[in-house]
């Protein structure tokens, strides 16, 4: 008879085929799988379940003559972004904004800020010139004739990409600060202050907010108000905080935080990962943080069984020490962490909690590590990075180089990219492989190794030397079983990755695991 | 660190810019004519970074010497200054941004 086994997880549905002898262990002849439709045990999840149990019968040739269903205890994820740079309050500074990685001249530099137009005029207070002329020889032959009729010139904001060329031609010793886009939209008039760091330096006057407060005259209560803008600052290499020329009638706007659901079973918090060894860099990561939230969901796994036309034959964490048991070398597998899309669920004899914040949190911190679409971002969680230093010469994350025979695309030189099977993929970010691959096991040790850790807790723990096996798509990746492992390490567990009838890895093990329970049945 | 070959001395002044504003050495020279591609491989052959450019009246090219089979990057004319920032940044171990399009070439 044939049958199988349908695991409808939060992220990926899979279904393992069996045909089923009397007095003989079942013989496994396919496992498929698919991301999930929809909320888990939804009619909308029932729909991807039943195509890809047609599917699989399809290659198999045969419909299956029972459809087997663990019980569900379907939880929901949502993940929320609780606050983005964008919220800063600058207070009195209108604007904090970095400028170009190659600016000209050096220093940092207070003034009224005026186009270069007006300078043709008589000469006024300390101006900050800003400029959006195309041409660097002009623009250099008119600062060096306004200041010899009188113009005390501190800096010099360009809208192109000039910055060298205008201090070469007009004065190396004041900063001028380039590529500023809406050089012709900043409020002329106002009091501004930019700097330029040395080549290889970051800026140090405007990343202070006591500095920021000296050089634009803001009172002590100003001056705290003045953080965000300092730190928006830090770590650049050139900078622009323009003054407000009234105060905000608002003070500090910063978005509420997420409050998490009546009903929410788990919450969990997780703020960015940040380098340990880069102040600056984990300053502006501190900024940001990321909130997972689970809520129950009451959809009874019965539902989903009279839409397939399956019957429950049992628990889930039954099924999942039963499928995890197929791993070769464990014997039983009295505990499982099966670590999936939006829960790290774990199983032992009798009982499973379900814990919120696993795969798909990860993937958001990375998203918002690297500034990178989700799609990128899951792709960033797995894939080992380098930095493209020449056409021909990669960084990796160990620090080593390897040479390429054919040039790498003019788009990845100089930048991170993701080492795809198909080639170098850029990514925004401008952060070292050594740094980003630290970053990237962060996030897996604080969701991943936190959660594992608290399951096995929640659970009522784990005997010294029990075997825990890592099931769920998660597993798969050996950064993760590294940081599970790194998080139960005091436990003294024997913690392995399962490999489901020894050829599906850390996959499938509820389905095979309800195949094997219902062949127990009979 | 680059050398440029170029047969039209218009160019000359947004390529020398580019190489400049970057910080990256440049060796300019002009040839009476020659094609972007030709002249960016002898451009490369002697250059101590291994990157040369070539312009003619229509196109600049950059060649890598240890790739001279293809142009590295090309477009029009009217992008030396794009494409002599990108040759720079090579060098200079930067990203390469706003790298202009390839001319389309008549079907």
């Amino acid at each position: 008879m044939l049958v199988a086994g349908v695991d409808v997880g939060n992220s990926t549905t899979e279904v393992a085929f069996a045909r089923l002898e009397p007095g003989r262990e079942p013989t496994f002849l396919l496992v498929v799988r698919a991301e999930t439709t929809g909320a888990k045990g939804s009619a909308a999840s029932a729909v991807g379940a039943r195509a890809l149990l047609e599917r699989g019968a399809r290659r198999i040739g045969e419909m299956p003559r029972r459809i087997l269903l663990a019980e569900l205890h379907p939880v929901e994820t949502d993940l929320v972004e609780e606050r983005h740079e964008h919220d800063l309050a600058l207070g009195r500074t209108a604007i904090a904004r970095p400028g170009s990685t190659t600016p000209g001249g050096a220093g940092c530099a207070v003034g009224t800020l005026r186009a270069l137009a007006e300078l043709a005029g008589e000469p006024r207070d300390t101006t900050i010139a800003v400029t959006w002329d195309a041409d660097f020889d002009h623009v250099g032959e008119q600062l060096r004739a306004a200041r010899e009729r009188g113009w005390a010139i501190t800096g010099v904001i360009v809208a192109s990409d000039d910055g060298v060329l205008i201090a070469n031609r007009f004065d190396r010793t004041i900063p001028v600060v380039d590529e500023v886009a809406d050089a012709s939209g900043l409020p002329l008039g106002a009091r501004a202050a930019i700097e330029v760091a040395p080549a290889g330096d970051t800026v140090v006057e405007l990343s202070d907010p006591l500095r920021i407060a000296v050089l634009l005259g803001l009172d002590p209560a100003e001056a705290r108000s003045a953080r965000d803008a300092a730190r928006a600052l830090a770590g650049e290499r050139s900078a622009i905080v323009v003054l407000r020329a009234t105060p905000p009638a608002a003070t500090r706007t910063e978005s509420a935080a997420t409050s998490a659901p009546d009903d929410a079973l788990d919450v969990f918090r997780v703020p960015l990962p940040a380098p340990r060894d880069d102040a600056t860099l984990h300053l502006r990561m501190r900024q940001r943080t990321v909130t997972g939230v689970a809520t129950l969901r009451a959809i009874a796994a019965d539902d989903l069984a009279g839409l397939l036309g399956a019957e429950v034959v049992g628990p889930e964490w039954l099924a999942a020490t039963l499928g995890a048991a197929t791993t070769p070398g464990a014997g039983s597998t009295p505990f499982v962490l099966d670590l999936g899309g939006g829960t790290v669920d774990a199983h032992r004899d009798g009982s499973a909690v379900a814990l919120a914040g696993a795969g798909t949190l990860v993937t958001r911190i990375c998203g918002g590590l690297l500034n990178a679409p989700p799609l990128v971002a899951e792709r960033a969680k797995r894939l080992r990075t380098a930095r493209v230093e020449t056409p021909f010469v990669l960084h990796h994350e160990d620090a080593t180089r390897t040479f390429l025979t054919a040039p790498s695309p003019p788009e990845t030189v100089g930048r991170l990219c993701l080492v795809e099977p198909g080639g170098l993929v850029p990514l925004r970010a401008a952060i070292a492989p050594e740094v980003w691959g630290a970053l990237r096991r962060d996030a897996k040790r604080l969701v991943l190794g936190a959660n594992a850790r608290r399951a096995i807790e929640r659970i009522g723990g784990a005997p010294a030397g029990e075997l825990v096996v890592l099931a769920g798509g998660c597993a798969s990746d050996p950064e993760v079983v590294a940081a599970v492992s790194a998080a139960l390490a005091d436990l003294d567990l024997a913690v392995a990755r399962a490999d489901v009838l020894g050829v599906h890895g850390p996959r499938a093990a509820v389905a095979v695991g309800l195949v094997r329970a219902f062949a127990g049945r009979r | 660190m680059v050398h440029a070959l170029l047969a039209d001395p218009d160019v000359s002044r947004s390529i020398a810019a580019a190489f400049e504003e970057e910080g990256v050495p440049v060796t300019i020279a002009h040839e009476a004519e020659g094609e972007a591609l030709t002249l960016a491989r002898r451009a490369a052959a002697s250059a101590p970074g291994l990157v040369g450019i070539g312009a003619d009246g229509t196109t600049i090219i950059v060649v890598l010497a240890a790739a001279p089979g293809r142009a590295y990057l090309e477009a029009d004319i009217a992008d030396a200054r794009a494409v002599a920032r990108s040759a720079a940044r090579i060098i200079a171990r930067r990203p390469l941004v706003d790298l202009p399009r390839p001319p389309v070439e008549a079907s």
